[in-house]
């Protein structure tokens, strides 16, 4: 909080200093110089600052000092409470990944779903990302849109807001929402404040290659790097699941590469081109560059969720 | 206190129900009762025991409808337990004497129920194993965050307002009462001795009523919290324009008052003994929630209206599959015809009578919380049932469906819980000081006396 305040005072004095100085004469005496203020050495460090005689500024401070403590605690809380949402979660962020999912090269092949369900082992029940018909269907006359469904990885996202334990949080180096396995407890509010359907609970389902403890039983699924057996009552059975962006394929400074195959399976996969998945806050990325020259929509956008994953139409 | 019947009148009454409770029938009831509620208690503790230890999987739960029975009935717990504190405040907050002799009945109930909607959203996590963590690791942006600290308080409120009704009695109950309940109720005082003064046993009455006032208070915001903050968990859902309204949490409050009402009702003229002793009171419990019933109904016709007039899809979608969906008969059958229709017509039309009928106004006590119980499943299900994206369910895969039945572990263990509670619930008003200045128990059928003809009066047999 002191942090907030020194900067709340010192925006305050920047604004107007010269009429400040005609307005506040200064006084005999130097009372402030023996209890230099954070404040004070913090306003000194500026340059700009220095034409202000001190004894003039203690006059400024000390009208100013109370309510800018106030604004600041009150700017402070509501920063606060805008960090948590993840709305300033983007000063420190290093990526920004997303996906461009163009309406017009789907095909409605569905093998998007296969390679994440291949990648990430999901179980019966549990997809991270489904193909949908007609969600944004244009003409009544075209043929069936369809558009994959995977986590939109939103800036404010509203899933994470309601987890009662923060098992559930957007990733702020990259922004990918993620969920803790073991903090979880399963209360699933996340899937009824997903306005996207984008979460699964892990009901302990097993395929039968998993249900008969053949050798694909044995091989871990390689989500968040964790690499957990799968064993009734441990996690993530009875979590909540849903799309990392196959976060394990990153390497240790958080960077996918496409050449190295190390991207997400839906986007590695799809057989028309139609995933283009990317930091969309790199301009030479082709996600970013789609953005720029095609149309695109973003689905519920009016639920001020600001989804990082758009549709070309 | 108002005036005393006369005499006689007390002496009929008194005759009637020990005649009643002579009666076959109601020994018949009595035995059933006893035994099923037993039986559901244990199968049901069994089929917990199997869902705690084999995972949320063996319900009939999905990623469409994530929330089913468990939740309904954790609401539906925690509205009864908030509408009957909020209903005995009435007494020790605005003084209202007339209710007086129901107010430690009504702070019980809501004690039980706190807990059973506690056990029901227990049962309901996936892990419940970290449930801790709601406490360790909050999120604050988070209701039901908040809401565990609610409940805290709130249960704090509970037992301090229960103990500082009882404690007198307690105590001196702990002087005469020998055995171990002697030494349950010497440990329940909590060390306060009994005034044997008539000077000091007035300043301590007053002491109480001061400090059940003081508690009152605190209470009443904290309640209103508990079940509001409730409601919020689901209004502030925007994903789901049924829930996403402002008047949801007042929509929980006013069922919460209708259904804690009705049971105060029904446990007070069925369950604890000596209803007449309360036939000033009742009639004026009844009317209080036959007012806030008809006001929930209310909201529920505004919630209908606002939505049908807006016409946007995803908020008729529930409405629809509420009145038209394979599950209609739980809106129209329950919650419209058993939950408000025949409750009314119960307590307000009394053809050439004039006076309440007890033994009616716990039938339409009954009547109004499960009805109540049908507005809770009616918040849950429907509006999950909606898929939040169209094609997202499936019709063949049982975890994708949007049709949610619960199955038989689903309600085996919540009939269980409920039997539990009911069992808790009957024996503490039969063990505790339920009613002031009451003496205690000791067993009810040797006492009375043998020449009472058994015949039962037609009324009570249904009952």
């Amino acid at each position: 909080m002191a942090e907030l305040a020194r900067t709340g005072v010192a925006d305050r004095s920047l604004d107007q200093p010269d009429s400040q100085g005609a307005m506040y004469p200064g006084e005999e005496g130097d009372a402030g110089m023996s209890s230099e203020t954070e404040v004070e050495l913090a306003l000194r460090r500026d340059a700009s600052l220095s034409r202000i005689d001190r004894r003039e500024m203690m006059g400024v401070l000390a009208k100013w000092l109370g309510a800018a403590l106030v604004g600041a605690t009150v700017l402070g809380a509501g920063e606060a409470l805008a960090a948590v949402g993840g709305q300033t979660a983007g000063a420190q962020r290093k990526y920004n990944y997303g996906m461009v999912i163009d309406t017009r090269r789907c095909v409605g092949c569905r093998a998007c779903t296969i390679a994440c369900k291949a990648e990430n082992k999901t179980p019966p029940g549990v997809f991270y990302t489904v193909v949908i018909e007609h969600v944004i269907g244009v003409d009544i006359e075209d043929r069936p849109t369809y558009a994959t469904r995977p986590c939109f990885h939103c800036e404010h996202p509203a899933c994470t807001v309601v987890c009662p334990v923060a098992a559930t949080f957007k990733r702020e180096q990259d922004g990918i929402v993620v969920v803790d396995y073991d903090r979880c407890i399963g209360c699933r509010y996340c899937m009824t404040a997903c306005p996207y359907g984008a979460r699964y609970f892990d009901f302990g389902d097993n395929y039968p290659a998993v249900e008969q403890q053949t050798p694909y039983a044995a091989v871990p699924s390689p989500e968040y790097g964790q690499y957990r057996a799968r064993e009734d009552g441990k996690s993530p059975i009875d979590n909540v699941r849903k799309c990392t962006f196959c976060l394990h394929l990153q390497d240790e400074a958080g960077a996918y590469s496409r050449a190295e195959g190390r991207w997400p399976a839906c986007a590695k996969t799809c057989t028309g081109h139609a995933i283009h998945f990317g930091d969309l806050s790199d301009p030479a990325a082709e996600a970013s560059r789609l953005l720029r020259e095609r149309r695109a929509v973003r689905i519920k956008e009016e639920l001020g969720t600001d989804p990082n994953v758009y549709y070309l139409i | 206190m108002s005036t005393t019947p006369p005499f006689e009148e007390t002496l009929a009454e008194g005759l009637r129900e020990i005649r009643i409770r002579q009666s076959r029938p109601y020994r018949a009831l009595r035995a059933v009762l006893n035994v099923t509620s037993w039986a559901l208690a244990i199968v049901g503790m069994a089929v917990l025991v199997y869902r705690l230890t084999a995972g949320v999987g063996v319900t009939n739960l999905g990623s469409i409808v994530p929330w089913g029975l468990w939740v309904a009935f954790y609401i539906f717990f925690i509205g009864l337990s908030a509408g009957s504190f909020l209903l005995s405040s009435l007494v020790f907050v605005f003084g209202n004497k007339s209710l007086e002799p129901l107010a430690r009945l009504a702070v019980l109930q809501a004690l039980v129920c706190l807990l059973l909607g506690l056990a029901f959203i227990f049962v309901d996590l996936g892990h419940p194993e970290r449930f801790l963590n709601v406490i360790v690791h909050p999120q604050w942006r988070s209701v039901l965050a908040w809401e565990i600290w609610f409940y805290n308080a709130y249960l704090a409120v509970l037992l301090v307002e229960l103990y500082l009704l009882m404690r007198c009695d307690l105590s001196r109950w702990a002087r005469v009462v020998p055995g171990v309940w002697g030494r349950v109720y010497r440990v329940l005082a909590l060390g306060f001795s009994f005034p044997d003064t008539n000077e000091e046993r007035a300043a301590h009455e007053r002491t109480t009523a001061k400090w059940t006032k003081l508690v009152g208070i605190i209470g009443i915001p904290v309640a209103l919290g508990v079940h509001g903050g409730t409601g919020a968990i689901f209004a502030v859902v925007k994903a789901r324009p049924e829930w996403y309204t402002p008047i949801f949490p007042l929509v929980f409050i006013i069922s919460a008052l209708a259904s804690g009402g009705g049971l105060l009702l029904f446990a007070r003229v069925f369950v604890q003994p000596e209803p007449e002793r309360d036939a000033k009171a009742l009639p004026l419990v009844a009317d209080l929630v036959a007012g806030f019933l008809l006001f929930d109904v209310l909201l529920l016709f505004l919630e209908f209206l606002i939505s049908i007039y807006g016409g946007i899809p995803d908020h008729i979608a529930p409405f629809q599959l509420m009145t038209r969906g394979p599950f209609a008969w739980v809106f129209w059958g329950q919650q419209i015809l058993l939950g408000v229709a025949v409750p009314m017509l119960i307590l307000y039309t009394r053809p050439g009578k004039s006076k309440y009928k007890l033994e009616e106004i716990g039938v339409a006590g009954l009547f109004i919380f499960v009805g109540i119980f049908a507005v809770r499943l009616n918040i849950v299900i429907p509006a999950l049932a909606v898929p939040v994206l169209p094609g997202l369910d499936s019709t063949t895969a049982v975890r994708l469906a949007s049709l949610y039945v619960p199955n038989w572990v689903e309600w085996l263990s919540s009939l269980g819980l409920v039997a539990l509670g009911a069992r808790v619930a009957y024996l503490a008003m039969r063990r505790l000081p339920m009613r002031e200045h009451q003496d205690w128990p000791q067993r009810g059928p040797a006492r009375t006396p043998q020449r009472v003809p058994a015949r039962a009066p037609a009324a009570t047999t249904a009952s």
